[in-house]
C-alpha cells in the first residue's frame, strides 16, 4: 500500500504540496487527475524517492520510500519527460536495468518484442518519435516485475491501437500478480475505463478521493421538464444548472435515489437520472475550487 | 544489482563505457608522452625524462580532472536526468560513491598501464629506474586524486554543467589573483605599501603551488637525479580525501530540484553574491585606476573617489550574481537593494580603515627587538645602532608623507640617465626589516626626490640615505661581505683593449694583488668608483674593469648539490669545508685615484698599456 501523509513540498517560498495525502490500496488502480499545477507531478516525484518532502510521511508497505534502494527496486516509473542515456538502444537499457532491478526478467523482454514491433531494440532511444520512446518506456518498465507502476502522463503520444495494448498489459498485471499503479493523467475517459480509484488534486491537495463507483454515485446529473417553472428544493446542492427550452439540467450533490427523492417533492413532469462522466465529476468538483469553464466575450 | 553496499558494479561498468573517450584520450596522451618519448629520445636519461613528466602530470591531472567530474555528474544538472538517476534503486551514498571511483578509475588505470609499459621500455633503453616509474605514479595519481576531489566538490555546488567548470578554474586561481590583486590595491593606495612572500597563500591555489614546488634536482655525489615537492603531494591527497567526504555529505543533502540553478545549495548563494560583488569590486577597480591613472596623492581624496569606484564595482558585480541565482534580469527588489546596501557600508568601512590606517599597515615599522636585521637594496644593516638609524629614517619618511607625494606627484622627472650637472629624478627606497622569528619580511617602498639642491643639503632625504648607504662599512660590506685581509687576495685582474679594439687581461697575485685590492677598496669607501647608489657621479668611467678574487670571511649559503670554484667542478661531501672564491668586478673611473696609482705603481698601466675612457676607445 502506497501511503501519503500531510506532505508539504515547497520550491523556493512556493508551496507545491500544501499538506497533501493519498493512500493506494494494494491490487487497485489509482487515477490521479487535477488542473494544470496542481502539484500532480511533484507528488509523483515524492512518492518514488526523487525528491524529498519538506514535511509528513511517504510510505510503501510500511517502509519510507526516502533512500530506499530496496523499495525502490520494486517500482516502476514512467515519468511523463523521459530520459535515456546518449545514443542508448532499448537493449541497451534493458542490459543496465538488468543489472540494478533484482526482479528484471529477460525473457519478458524478448516476449514483449512481439508487442512493441515498431521499436527497433538496437536503434538509439532518443532518435526514436515520443511515442515510440513511450513504448519503449513500457517495455522496460514491465520487464522490471514491479509491485507498483507509477505513471505520469503514460499514455501520451501513443496511438490507440498502442494504448489499448498497454492498458492491456497493465490490467493483466494487476489481475495477476495484483500489482498497484498509480496513473496521472488529463485523459480522463481512458482513465475512466481501468482506474478503481480517484483522487481529485488541486492547489497541492487532494480534494476528493473515493472509488470511483462512490464518486460516481456521490454526484448526479438529473434532466427535469416542469409545466412552469418552479424553485429548486433548497435542501439541493446544485453545482450546475442550465436551462435548453424547457429541459432543465442541473448536476446535485448526492446519489441519484437521494435526489430523485428530494425532486419529487417539486412534482416535475419529467425526472431524469443520467450517469456523469468521470471528466465531468471533475469539471464539477473542481469548479467548487473556482477552477471552471468560463463564458468569456471577445 | 551489487551486493556491494556502496558500490554498483552495473553503473560502474556503465560508467566505463559511456565515457571512454575520456579516458581513452588521456591513455593515448600518456602513451605518446611517456612510452612513446621514452624510446625515441636518448638526450636525457630515463629518470629525468619521467620527471619532467611527472611535473606535466600536475597540468593534465588539473584538466581531466574536471572533464571527468563534468561527465561523470552531468546528470545532476538537468531535472530529466536528475529524476531518472535518483529514481533508480541506489542510495545516494552508492551513486556518489559509485560515480568517484569511476573519475579516479578513468586516470588511475591508465596510470598504471603506463607504467607498466615503461618498464620493458626502460629495459630497452637500458637505463630504467624503477624508483622514477613509482614516483610518476604516486605523484601523478595523488595530484589526480586531489584535482578529481576538489573537482567532485565544486560540482556540488552547482546545478548547471557550463558553470562546474567556472567555478573549479576560479576556485583553483582565485586565491592567488586575489593575493595579488589585493597587494597591488595596497602598494597603489597605502603609502610606501610593497608585498612581501611573507604569508603568500599559494598554496590555495594547488596548480600554481604545484609548478613553482615540483622540480628535479641533480646529485654530482650520486650522479642521480631526483624529483623534489614529492612531500606536497601527501598532504594535497589529504586536502582530497576531506573534499571527497564533503562532496558526499553535501551530495546526500542535495535537492534534485536545483537542477539548472547558477548555485544549488541554498546556504551558499548569499556567499556566491558576496564573493561576486567583491572580486567585481577589486579587479574592475583595478581596471579604472589603472586606466584612470589613480594613485595615492598628498590630498587623500583617492579614498572617497576609491569608494565610489569600488561600490559602483561591486554593484556590477553583485546584481550580476543575483541575475544568475535568479535566472532574471529583474533583480532590483527593494529587498536586494537592502542588501546591497550593507555590501556597501562594508566597502565604506573598509576604505576608511584603509584611509586611518586603522590595521597600522602604512606607518608600521616593526619594534627594533623583533628585527634580525635590514636591507636598503642590497645593503644590510645589522647592529643595533645601524638598525635604530634606519628606523629613524624610515619614520621621518612617514612624517614626511605629504610633502613626498606632493614633490614626487608634482614634479616634472627626468629618467634614470640623467646629466651630471643638472639633474632631477625620483629614487626609490627600499626597505626590508628581516624578522627574527620566522625569517619573514617587511617590506616598504618610498620614493624620495634627487637633485643638486638635496646633494648640497645634508637634511635632505637623499642625503640622509646617502650617509646610511656610503659609510665605509657599508660600503665594503657590499664589495666583499667582509674587509679584505692580505690571506683572503687571490688575483686581481685588469681588462685591457687595444687600439685596434683586442682584448686582453692582466692578472697579478700575492703581494701586487693585495696591494691593487687594498687601492680599490679606499675608492670604493671614497665613492670613486662605481655609479653613485643615491646620487650621480660627475667622473668618467674607463673601458676597463678590475676584478678582484678573494675567498669570503663566510661561505655562502649554496642551494645546489654542486658549486664551481676556480678549480672547476666540485661535488660537496660531509667532510667539504674549502671556501669558495668570489669574483667582483668594478669599473675603473677617472676618480679611481688610489687604483691608477696602484695601477701606475705597478707598472701595469704606462706606456704599454693606458685606461682608456669611452671617448678615448
Amino acid at each position: 500500500m502506497i501511503e501519503v501523509k500531510n506532505i508539504v513540498k515547497t520550491f523556493d517560498g512556493f508551496e507545491a504540496l500544501s499538506g497533501c495525502s493519498l493512500e493506494v490500496k494494494p491490487g487497485s488502480v489509482y487515477g490521479l487527475v487535477g488542473p494544470n499545477g496542481a502539484g500532480k507531478s511533484t507528488l509523483i516525484r515524492c512518492l518514488t524517492g526523487v525528491y524529498k518532502p519538506d514535511s509528513g510521511q511517504i510510505s510503501i508497505d510500511g517502509e519510507p520510500i526516502w533512500e530506499n534502494a530496496g523499495l525502490k527496486s520494486r517500482i516502476a516509473y514512467i515519468p511523463d519527460d523521459l530520459y535515456y542515456f546518449m545514443s542508448a538502444s532499448t537493449r541497451e537499457m534493458m542490459n543496465f536495468y538488468k543489472g540494478l532491478y533484482p526482479k528484471f526478467d529477460a525473457s519478458r523482454y524478448e516476449k514483449l518484442k512481439d508487442v512493441f514491433t515498431s521499436i527497433d531494440e538496437k536503434a538509439p532511444i532518443r532518435r526514436l518519435s515520443k511515442g515510440m520512446q513511450k513504448q519503449s518506456a513500457f517495455w522496460l518498465a514491465m520487464c522490471q516485475c514491479p509491485d507498483y507502476v507509477i505513471l505520469d502522463e503514460p499514455v501520451d503520444g501513443l496511438d490507440p491501437v498502442m494504448r489499448r495494448q498497454v492498458w492491456s498489459i497493465l490490467m493483466n498485471e494487476v489481475a495477476e500478480r495484483g500489482i498497484s499503479v498509480l496513473v496521472s493523467s488529463h485523459n480522463l475517459r481512458e482513465l475512466e475505463d481501468v482506474c478503481d480509484h480517484v483522487g481529485i488534486m488541486s492547489h497541492g491537495k487532494i480534494l476528493l478521493q473515493r472509488s470511483l463507483s462512490d464518486l460516481q454515485d456521490s454526484i448526479t446529473k438529473v434532466q427535469l421538464v416542469f409545466n412552469e417553472i418552479k424553485e429548486l428544493p433548497q435542501n439541493l446542492e446544485v453545482l450546475h444548472r442550465s436551462e435548453v427550452g424547457r429541459i432543465t439540467t442541473i448536476i446535485v450533490r448526492g446519489s441519484s435515489g437521494e435526489v430523485l427523492n428530494k425532486l419529487s417533492t417539486i412534482d416535475p413532469l419529467l425526472a431524469d437520472a443520467l450517469p456523469l462522466t468521470l471528466e465531468e465529476i471533475f469539471i464539477y468538483e473542481l469548479g467548487g475550487e473556482d477552477y471552471h469553464v468560463k463564458d468569456i466575450i471577445l | 544489482m551489487s551486493k556491494t553496499s556502496f558500490f554498483n558494479r552495473t553503473l560502474f561498468i556503465k560508467n566505463l563505457k559511456r565515457f571512454w573517450p575520456i579516458w581513452g584520450s588521456y591513455l593515448a596522451i600518456w602513451f605518446v608522452l611517456m612510452p612513446m618519448v621514452l624510446l625515441t629520445e636518448s638526450y636525457n636519461s630515463f629518470d629525468e625524462t619521467v620527471y619532467s613528466m611527472t611535473m606535466a602530470g600536475a597540468v593534465i591531472g588539473f584538466a581531466y580532472a574536471a572533464i571527468c567530474a563534468m561527465a561523470l555528474y552531468s546528470y545532476m544538472y538537468s531535472s530529466k536526468s536528475a529524476g531518472m538517476f535518483h529514481a533508480l534503486p541506489m542510495t545516494r551514498e552508492t551513486m556518489f560513491i559509485t560515480n568517484y571511483l569511476s573519475g579516479l578509475a578513468y586516470m588511475f588505470i591508465p596510470n598504471l598501464l603506463i607504467a607498466l609499459v615503461c618498464i620493458p621500455v626502460g629495459g630497452l633503453r637500458g637505463d630504467l629506474d624503477m624508483i622514477s616509474i613509482v614516483i610518476w605514479t604516486c605523484v601523478v595519481c595523488g595530484t589526480e586524486f586531489f584535482f578529481f576531489s576538489f573537482a567532485t566538490f565544486c560540482a556540488q555546488f552547482t546545478g548547471t554543467l557550463v558553470v562546474m567548470p567556472v567555478f573549479y578554474l576560479i576556485w583553483n586561481f582565485v586565491a592567488y589573483v586575489l593575493e595579488m590583486v589585493i597587494k597591488t590595491m595596497g602598494e597603489i593606495f597605502i603609502y610606501g605599501f610593497r608585498s612581501s612572500s611573507a604569508g603568500s597563500i599559494s598554496f590555495l591555489s594547488p596548480i600554481i603551488y604545484m609548478m613553482e614546488n615540483y622540480g628535479t634536482r641533480y646529485i654530482h655525489e650520486t650522479l642521480q637525479t631526483v624529483f623534489v615537492g614529492a612531500e606536497i603531494t601527501i598532504w594535497y591527497v589529504i586536502a582530497g580525501a576531506v573534499f571527497a567526504i564533503l562532496s558526499l555529505l553535501l551530495y546526500r543533502k542535495r535537492k534534485v530540484e536545483s537542477a539548472g540553478d547558477v548555485v544549488s545549495v541554498r546556504g551558499a548563494r548569499p556567499v556566491f553574491r558576496w564573493c561576486v560583488g567583491i572580486c567585481a569590486a577589486l579587479l574592475l577597480s583595478l581596471l579604472v585606476s589603472a586606466i584612470f591613472n589613480i594613485e595615492i596623492d598628498e590630498t587623500a581624496f583617492i579614498y572617497p573617489i576609491m569608494t565610489l569606484v569600488m561600490i559602483a564595482t561591486g554593484f556590477i558585480g553583485w546584481f550580476a550574481a543575483e541575475m544568475l541565482l535568479k535566472k532574471s534580469f529583474r533583480v532590483f527588489s527593494k529587498k536586494s537593494i537592502g542588501t546591497f546596501g550593507i555590501f556597501a557600508v562594508v566597502v565604506v568601512l573598509c576604505m576608511a580603515a584603509t584611509a586611518f590606517d586603522l590595521f597600522n599597515i602604512e606607518n608600521r615599522i616593526p619594534d627594533i627587538e623583533d628585527v634580525e636585521f635590514i636591507a636598503i637594496d642590497s645593503t644590510e644593516f645589522t647592529t643595533e645602532e645601524d638598525k635604530a638609524a634606519i628606523m629613524a629614517y624610515h619614520q621621518s619618511l612617514l612624517d614626511g608623507k605629504d610633502e613626498l607625494l606632493r614633490i614626487v606627484r608634482g614634479g616634472d622627472y627626468d629618467t634614470y640617465f640623467f646629466d651630471k650637472m643638472s639633474y632631477n629624478y625620483q629614487h626609490n627606497v627600499s626597505i626590508r626589516y628581516y624578522m627574527k622569528d620566522d625569517g619573514d619580511y617587511l617590506r616598504r617602498y618610498y620614493y624620495i626626490p634627487v637633485t643638486p639642491e638635496t646633494k648640497s643639503d645634508p637634511g635632505s632625504y637623499a642625503s640622509r640615505l646617502n650617509a646610511l648607504l656610503y659609510a665605509p662599512d657599508k660600503v665594503i660590506q657590499r664589495a666583499f661581505g667582509s674587509p679584505l685581509t692580505e690571506d683572503m687576495v687571490s688575483s686581481v685582474s685588469i681588462d685591457f683593449y687595444s687600439e685596434d679594439g683586442v682584448w686582453n687581461q692582466t692578472t697579478v697575485s700575492g703581494r701586487d694583488a693585495w696591494i691593487l685590492a687594498q687601492a680599490v677598496s679606499a675608492d670604493l669607501v671614497a665613492g670613486n668608483m662605481e655609479a653613485g647608489l643615491v646620487f650621480p657621479t660627475d667622473y668618467e668611467t674607463y673601458q676597463n674593469n678590475i676584478t678582484v678574487t678573494y675567498y669570503p670571511e663566510e661561505a655562502e649559503d649554496v642551494p645546489v648539490d654542486y658549486i664551481y670554484s676556480e678549480q672547476g667542478y666540485h661535488v660537496i661531501t660531509k667532510e667539504y669545508t674549502e671556501t669558495v672564491s668570489h669574483g667582483r668586478s668594478f669599473g675603473i673611473t677617472t676618480a679611481s685615484e688610489h687604483t691608477i696609482a696602484a695601477m701606475t705603481q705597478l707598472g701595469i698601466i704606462g706606456d704599454g698599456q693606458q685606461a682608456l675612457t669611452m671617448d678615448q676607445y
